[in-house]
């Protein structure tokens, strides 16, 4: 009896011995990738080269809509109320932002989002088993991707922290204005210099991309010269025209066309890369055209100022709503309270709700056509070749031609202004060519707004600045 | 007469007498089956061996008290105890041993570990031929003769009955049935029980004298159970609270966790969610980790089980997988309470480890405190059957007010023209159409049905011991479509294989079918009813003309009513815990124990959001399954040996080893564009697959750990412990993966000591140190791994990508919790009031932090140890017995825990914000010097008046002084956590009549309140808003207002959060109420007890804050704390019935 008992303790604790004397804590992973394992191949390094893209094509509908916001409500294109959103505009509109506000809260991490990605796939190109020619080309994605992330910021933000390594230490200071120019510069042009003329995967980076960001990029930074040349040698290669109507550009039958030199795909099944600007625009009580549409609390109205703005015959006018019909008929008035819709973008027809798939452009061929004649003006003053261009663009909206005699140089900036804000509302350009013209804060002032020089740019997000002491803050917030 | 020896006088006896004892050889060594699952000895097994010569019986019976958990209780006069012995006894049982020791002399009882000598009494008085002959008639006519029962109105044989200055005496039978003939018709008699007091009934003529005990309020001798042993309460040098399942009129509860609230000093225990089943945040001795969990490990009869949430919402969970849900209506972000699968009934006691001598032994798992849940088990002799049920209604405590149809009307007629709208209700027509318009909260609330069945039985077959329960427990929401249903059976079997063998099995086996709630902290379209209730139109219909849900063409959120009725959200889990163990006893002192556990959760959460939705509608309805499948096992070797040097020298030392491992495996599937509702969840394959969604998920995490501690008593009177666990954890980095857990306790019972004033019955001081930690970070945080990142849409189609998860900490390690205790525990007034004093220091460092980085790196943060927290406190605990009379007892028990948290270090980091709830932003602020989560943002001194620059605007102070509000002018408002909580339950026991009722308390605590900031700042111009706030709105005739105009207000300065939308939510509630009857039974051959009971619980609450709960938090468990549309706080009355056969 004794042995019995022995042995039967000892058997179950044998048993136990044994289960647990494998290397029990070592951590296994399932569900997640290792470096080792990833980044050892194309398609490894394919997939966190698509995450670098997400994030440049702007990650989720957040980032795209506050893009949008903050080039068009400080600048003074829109306005809006309704919704918890209204608070945020508000700011916005009234130049009270700060280091929290959701502008800069957005839109910072997702660019560098993209650096970091674009970063490990730059780090891990080393593997002799990848062929040369996919690693020029992917380098070429990558360098686009980080160099259109840093166009962002420093757009937004002046001089931000340098990373061009997954290595870098994670603190850094602010990089000099001059790093920061030579780095967007080098990447783009890198990137402009191996990327292909086209893809055959609408949304890749192509040759015609990076010649768009930096024609913008030098226009932006007032290097007239070069940007007019960078404009007119993608207005000479040919690759891209101008659609034949303007509600083509953004027609949902007709996405992929090659007005878009730099676009972000969106698709309304993708979870994250969405639109939503509709559901910021329509009204509740508006029919909708789909039962699949659906729209929030908060509404972007246009001006009765630049609703009458516009020249007799725009078709461009066409997409503000002045005034509708509820289901029922009951009619409603829009213009005359400065409650014009922006209608810009189509409700998409797939639409999950307010998910959207509207792609959204960034660079398109109207845009070039005016830097350039914008660039030339500013080099050497209204030529026939500047109003030339600027007449492409309305001759698509269906008005009539300016007429060189009729311009001086600064007259010429005062139209292709107003061009632009014809041709680009609603898509969150319009504090850029005010800024590059000074006008930016002369006009808010002008307004009524509490606006100062250190308004130009925006604070940096105030958590970053807490995790960061090297980082100094813009100046006035 | 002093039936209860006190312990004082054997120590007196020891002093005097040591010298000559100390030649006496002595070796006396006892075994006793014990285990972790239950104070479960068999003490009548217990062995013995003496060997003493010429020794008083004094000296002997002390030295069984001081090695073993046998306490002897007797009249100093029933028999000469100053004899004396020679013996030489070798492991023989009690009862032997008492024999012997006796010479048949005396006689016994023995309960528990209580051995009661008396008088031996070899025949019944009563009907005794010698009386009748020997006394005359009036002294026979002296007999008086009752029942003996608990408050419960259970018999309790082996009670003693003694005429008092007497030594004639009586035991009543097994049915706690007594006759008893007394000297003196005037007499009174005295009946005492081990664990209860004593009670004195004048007889006064009286012949048939039933007699109800109640338990001593607190019983100094009682075995408390500790991590991997039990200990003598007055032997425990930790801070333990211990709960009795008897002592706590539990009520109307889903988990065992609900039971502890308000009863233990030290604990903070809230209802996050009032929904039924909803989970709990317990805080034991404060919040001590930032990023890392903060509940407490739970151990069920030594199994630590994996308490972390479950599925919640439609997406994810905590370890879980994000990622987009467009589900997203149903998303509740209060996770489901584990312990629902537990049955309350079963709970025998529950002890809450708080200082670091008691919890170290639990190491990594230790720091924030350990609740250690004991079910019953069966008891030797007759088979018990035991069926309990009450059936019962749950209506909303507090509906809060939001403006009537008419307020609402009006309302709006001023606020819109003051935006620049037209009036909208102006024309009477409109008014007269819309009549009284739709209470919307009316609509979504119910009286709810609340229902239990529990029948167990217990008793002992032989070798074995079985206790056996099913349960089912059922219970509404008093929001419609939300519920819990559980069906719970659980065995617990003790068997003797052989004199050195036990074994013992344990299953507990539940299946819950859950009826989510909707609301969460989603906002807008994406909110539930609950959220929809306070803020729809109220001039709204419920239903088109054609029986579809109305939806106002002016708002953009859901009628409350197609949320409630159109999205469909149940759960079912199973859940399977089972243990095993096997007690060896290879020689005298020496227990080798084996453990082995499993613990197997399957659950899967079924959400459909119809095409009444705003969401659903547009995509032909959504249908969403998740599953998870939850698994973790335990293996665990231990040795327990204790020993005597001699008579001044005990020695209990434990080591171990055990190994536990968990599993996670989560399957989770969406699609849209269902042909029709009416399938629900049941056929995805039917729906669109260009919109579907699939995940999984699977991990796994290990520990391995090695544990001892030492337990040494000198002379009963200097207790130390010391213990270290070495716990090797796979979540750390491959350099760190053992973290070592010391502790230190020393207790010092004071109570004998010369300079210590009688009224003390025990007092003992007790002081520990010791380390815990953390280990509660999620998997892979020390790794670099990649994981699944956005979607990007190249080429026309959606592409998954993949992009790094984190930034690898390969030194990342163990958060370590420091804690200082010092305790004392004392009874004075003859053990009438009892009571604890703790004060602790608890201080966390190496804190597991998500070190903030900057974004610009790509990371938002690094987890690190970095930081510390510190957590000091006091605790009291007063246990008195006000008035014990026979017919009548009153008791009261008080604790009150005040607990003072601070971030000390961030490693350089000032601070962190944090709490974000959609449209608000972040609320809270993690900052050196503060406590965590305290909230922060704008302070508002008024309204602005006329003539001021925006009137009717809050005015908000301008802290820095330069002029404008700006963020610099935020500040901390104020700290979710509170001053001071306590519990006071009064008991009051007439004749078969129980009264019982308990308050529940919570001061100084603030919490932010979404929904007035709902009200303060509405999304949409046309939703309803809270009463107190709209219809207390400043206007220029109104200027005492509290409120600001409600005009333009997304043109306020400052912030949402502020002092206007943070409350105070201190609050005392009346918890539970019960009134009971103990039904004569005496007579019945069916019953052994029958108790009837009325029971109310959360009958009041008094409290300045607006809102459903000034308890709750939307962010379930987290130290950050918002209430947003929390589920209303219910309150519930049930008629019920205990039954003994």
């Amino acid at each position: 009896m004794k042995n019995f008992e022995i042995n039967i303790f000892l058997s179950i604790l044998a048993f136990f011995a044994i289960n647990s004397c494998e290397e029990p804590l070592e951590e296994e992973i399932f569900s997640q990738l290792a470096p080792s394992t990833l980044l050892i191949n194309e398609g490894g390094i394919n997939t966190v080269l698509n995450s670098a893209y997400s994030s440049a094509h702007y990650g989720n509908e957040s980032t795209l809509r506050w893009s949008v916001f903050a080039g068009d409500f400080p600048s003074g294109a829109c306005w809006g109320k309704g919704g918890s959103i209204e608070s945020i505009w508000v700011q916005l509109m009234e130049f009270t932002f700060d280091a929290n506000h959701a502008v800069v809260k957005t839109l910072w991490p997702n660019h560098y989002a993209g650096i970091r990605d674009a970063n490990v796939v730059l780090d891990n190109l080393g593997n002799e088993s990848l062929s040369s020619e996919y690693v020029n080309l992917t380098t070429a994605e990558a360098k686009f991707i980080r160099g259109w992330s840093y166009v962002q910021l420093y757009n937004l933000f002046g001089p931000v922290p340098l990373h061009t390594s997954g290595l870098d230490e994670a603190v850094k200071a602010r990089a000099t204005d001059a790093e920061m120019r030579t780095q967007i510069e080098t990447d783009l042009t890198d990137a402009m210099n191996a990327l292909p003329v086209s893809t055959n995967e609408f949304g890749r980076a192509t040759k015609g991309s990076a010649q768009g960001l930096l024609t913008k990029y030098y226009l932006n930074t007032r290097q007239w010269q070069k940007a007019a040349s960078m404009a007119k040698t993608i207005i000479d290669s040919g690759n891209y025209a101008l659609q034949s109507t303007f509600q083509d550009v953004f027609s949902f039958s007709n996405e992929g066309h090659n007005e878009m030199l730099w676009c972000l795909p969106n698709d309304s099944g993708s979870g994250n890369k969405l639109m939503a600007l509709q559901s910021l625009t329509y009204p509740p009580s508006y029919p909708r055209p789909y039962p699949n549409n659906a729209v929030w609390a908060a509404r972007t109205y246009m001006f009765d100022s630049y609703v009458d703005s516009f020249e007799a015959g725009d078709e461009r006018k066409n997409v503000i709503i002045q005034q509708w019909s509820t289901a029922d008929g009951t009619p409603q008035q829009a213009y005359g309270f400065d409650q014009s819709l922006p209608a810009k973008f189509p409700f998409d027809p797939n639409s999950l709700a307010w998910r959207s798939g509207n792609d959204f452009p960034i660079v398109r061929y109207s845009d070039v056509l005016l830097s350039a004649a914008e660039a030339i003006n500013e080099v050497s003053g209204p030529t026939q070749e500047a109003v030339d261009y600027i007449n492409q663009v309305r001759a698509r909206a269906k008005i009539l031609p300016l007429t060189l005699a009729n311009y001086t140089k600064q007259s010429l900036r005062s139209a292709i202004i107003q061009e632009r804000r014809w041709e680009f509302m609603h898509e969150g350009k319009t504090r850029d060519f005010l800024l590059r013209h000074d006008l930016y804060i002369s006009d808010a002032v002008s307004r009524g707004k509490s606006a100062t020089a250190n308004n130009k740019l925006f604070p940096i997000p105030q958590s970053e600045i807490d995790a960061n002491e090297k980082l100094v803050q813009n100046p006035g917030y | 007469m002093k039936l209860r020896r006190l312990l004082s006088n054997n120590w007196q006896f020891n002093l005097t007498k040591g010298a000559r004892i100390l030649k006496i050889s002595v070796l006396l060594s006892i075994i006793m089956t014990f285990s972790t699952f239950a104070n479960s000895v068999v003490y009548s097994q217990v062995e013995i061996s003496i060997d003493v010569e010429n020794t008083e019986i004094t000296s002997i019976l002390d030295f069984i008290e001081s090695t073993t958990a046998l306490r002897f209780f007797y009249d100093n006069d029933i028999y000469d105890f100053k004899q004396k012995r020679t013996l030489s006894l070798k492991k023989v049982k009690i009862e032997e041993a008492i024999s012997l020791i006796f010479e048949d002399n005396l006689d016994f009882k023995l309960s528990e570990n209580i051995v009661i000598l008396k008088k031996a009494i070899k025949s019944t008085p009563v009907k005794n031929n010698e009386i009748n002959t020997d006394k005359d008639q009036d002294e026979l006519q002296k007999t008086i003769s009752g029942s003996i029962t608990d408050k419960d109105g259970n018999p309790l044989p082996g009670a003693t009955v003694i005429e008092k200055g007497t030594s004639n005496g009586i035991t009543s039978d097994f049915d706690g049935n007594y006759e008893l003939k007394i000297s003196n018709p005037n007499a009174t008699i005295v009946v005492s029980y081990i664990g209860f007091d004593d009670v004195e009934v004048d007889v006064e003529g009286q012949q048939n004298i039933n007699i109800s005990l109640v338990e001593t309020t607190e019983s100094l001798d009682e075995i408390v159970v500790t991590g991997y042993g039990t200990v003598k309460k007055s032997d425990a040098t930790g801070a333990i609270s211990s709960l009795k399942a008897d002592d706590i009129n539990v009520g109307a509860i889903v988990s065992v966790d609900q039971m502890m609230q308000g009863r233990a000093a030290g604990v903070q225990i809230s209802q996050s969610s009032s929904e039924p089943g909803g989970g709990l945040s317990i805080r034991i001795r404060g919040a001590s980790s930032v990023n890392a969990s903060n509940e407490p490990l739970y151990v069920i009869d030594g199994f630590p089980i994996d308490n972390s949430p479950t599925l919640s919402g439609s997406g994810g969970i905590e370890v879980g997988i994000g990622g987009d849900s467009t589900a997203n209506i149903a998303t509740n972000r209060s996770p489901r309470n584990p312990l629902n699968s537990i049955n309350p009934n079963d709970i025998e006691r529950i002890e809450i480890l708080k200082d670091a001598s008691a919890t170290a032994i639990y190491g990594s798992r230790g720091a924030n405190g350990v609740v250690l849940i004991t079910t019953k088990r069966g008891d030797e002799g007759k088979l018990n059957v035991n069926y309990n049920t009450y059936v019962g209604t749950s209506q909303i405590v507090n509906a809060v007010d939001v403006m009537s149809t008419n307020q609402y009307m009006d309302f709006m007629d001023d606020i819109l023209p003051q935006e620049g709208d037209a009036a909208p209700f102006t024309n009477a027509a409109t008014r007269s159409a819309i009549g009284a318009g739709t209470d919307w909260q009316n609509q979504i609330y119910r009286t709810a049905m609340i229902t239990d069945h529990n029948l167990s039985v217990s008793g002992g077959m032989g070798k074995s011991r079985v206790y056996a329960s099913l349960n089912y427990f059922e219970q509404e929401g008093i929001v419609k479509n939300t519920g819990i249903k559980k069906y719970i059976g659980r065995i617990n079997l003790d068997t003797e294989i052989s004199e050195k063998i036990n074994i013992g099995f344990n299953l507990n086996s539940s299946l819950i079918e859950d009826s989510n709630g909707r609301d969460g902290l989603s906002t807008n379209e994406s909110a539930g009813p609950i959220y929809g209730s306070l803020l729809y139109d109220p001039t709204e219909p419920v239903y088109n003309a054609d029986g579809t849900f109305a939806r106002s063409p002016n708002l953009t959120t859901n009628n409350p009513m197609s949320t409630l009725m159109g999205v469909f959200n149940s759960s079912e889990t199973n859940r399977a815990m089972a243990n095993f163990y096997i007690n060896y006893k290879p020689i005298d002192g020496l227990i080798a124990k084996i453990n082995l556990g499993s613990d197997r959760s399957n659950m899967r959460r079924d959400v459909y959001n119809s095409r009444a939705t705003i969401l659903g509608g547009p995509v032909g309805g959504i249908a969403d399954i998740s599953t998870l499948s939850r698994s973790s096992y335990l293996g665990e070797f231990t040795l327990d040996y204790t020993k005597d040097f001699n008579e001044d020298h005990t020695i209990n030392a434990l080591s171990g080893i055990t190994y536990q491992k968990f599993k996670n495996r989560i399957f989770m599937g969406n699609i849209q564009n269902m042909p029709t509702d009416a399938l629900q969840t049941n056929a995805l394959q039917l729906g669109d697959t260009n919109y579907d969604n699939l995940s999984s998920l699977k991990e796994e995490n290990t520990l391995l750990s090695y544990l001892a501690r030492v337990n040494y008593t000198f002379r009963d009177k200097i207790l130390f412990t010391a213990s270290i666990r070495a716990d090797g954890s796979s979540r750390f980095g491959s350099d760190e993966k053992y973290g070592y857990f010391p502790s230190f306790a020393l207790g010092y019972k004071l109570t004998d000591e010369a300079f210590i004033p009688d009224v003390f019955n025990e007092l003992k001081i007790r002081t520990s140190w010791g380390q815990t930690g953390n280990q509660e970070i999620g998997n892979y945080a020390s790794q670099l791994t990649f994981g699944a990142g956005n979607n990007a849409v190249l080429g026309g189609s959606i592409v998954g990508t993949v992009r790094p998860a984190r930034l690898a900490n390969t030194a990342l390690k163990w958060e370590t919790t420091t804690q200082l205790n010092i305790g004392i525990d004392y009874a004075i007034l003859n053990n009438r009031i009892t009571g604890t004093i703790d004060y602790f220091k608890k201080n966390t460092t190496d804190m597991l932090f998500n070190l903030p980085l900057p974004a610009a790196s790509g990371y938002s943060s690094i987890l690190s140890n970095i930081g510390e927290v510190e957590n000091s406190g006091i605790e009291f605990l007063i246990n008195s017995g006000n008035i014990t009379t026979p017919d009548f007892t009153w008791s009261t028990s008080f604790n009150l825990t005040s607990i003072k948290n601070e971030v000390k270090d961030l490693g350089g980091i000032g601070q962190v914000m944090t709490g974000n709830v959609q449209a608000v932003g972040n609320t809270s602020i993690i900052k050196v010097g503060h406590p965590i989560g305290s909230y922060f943002g704008y302070e508002v001194d008024g309204i602005q008046q006329s003539g001021d620059t925006n009137p009717g605007y809050p005015n908000f102070v301008d802290q820095t002084g330069e002029g404008d509000i700006t963020p610099a002018d935020a500040k901390i408002i104020g700290n979710p956590a509170p001053d001071l909580i306590y519990g006071i339950n009064n008991t009051f026991q007439y004749k078969n009549f129980g009264l019982s009722f308990f308050i529940q308390a919570v001061q100084g605590a603030d919490l932010l309140n979404i929904n007035i900031i709902e009200s303060m700042y509405p999304a949409n111009r046309r939703r309803n808003r809270l009463a107190d706030i709209a219809l207390d709105r400043w206007t220029p005739s109104n200027t005492g207002a509290k409120w600001p105009s409600g005009a333009n207000s997304n043109r306020y300065d400052g912030d949402k959060v502020n002092t206007l939308t943070l409350q105070d939510a201190s609050f005392i509630r009346l918890k539970n109420v019960q009134f009971s009857y103990n039904v004569p039974v005496n007579d019945s051959n069916l019953f052994n007890s029958l108790r009837i009971y009325v029971s109310g619980q959360n009958l009041f609450t008094i409290t300045d804050y607006i809102g459903f709960d000034p308890e709750a938090n939307s962010f379930g468990q987290s130290n950050v704390r918002v209430d947003y549309s929390s589920f209303p706080l219910a309150s519930t009355v049930m008629i019920g019935l205990n039954a003994q056969f």
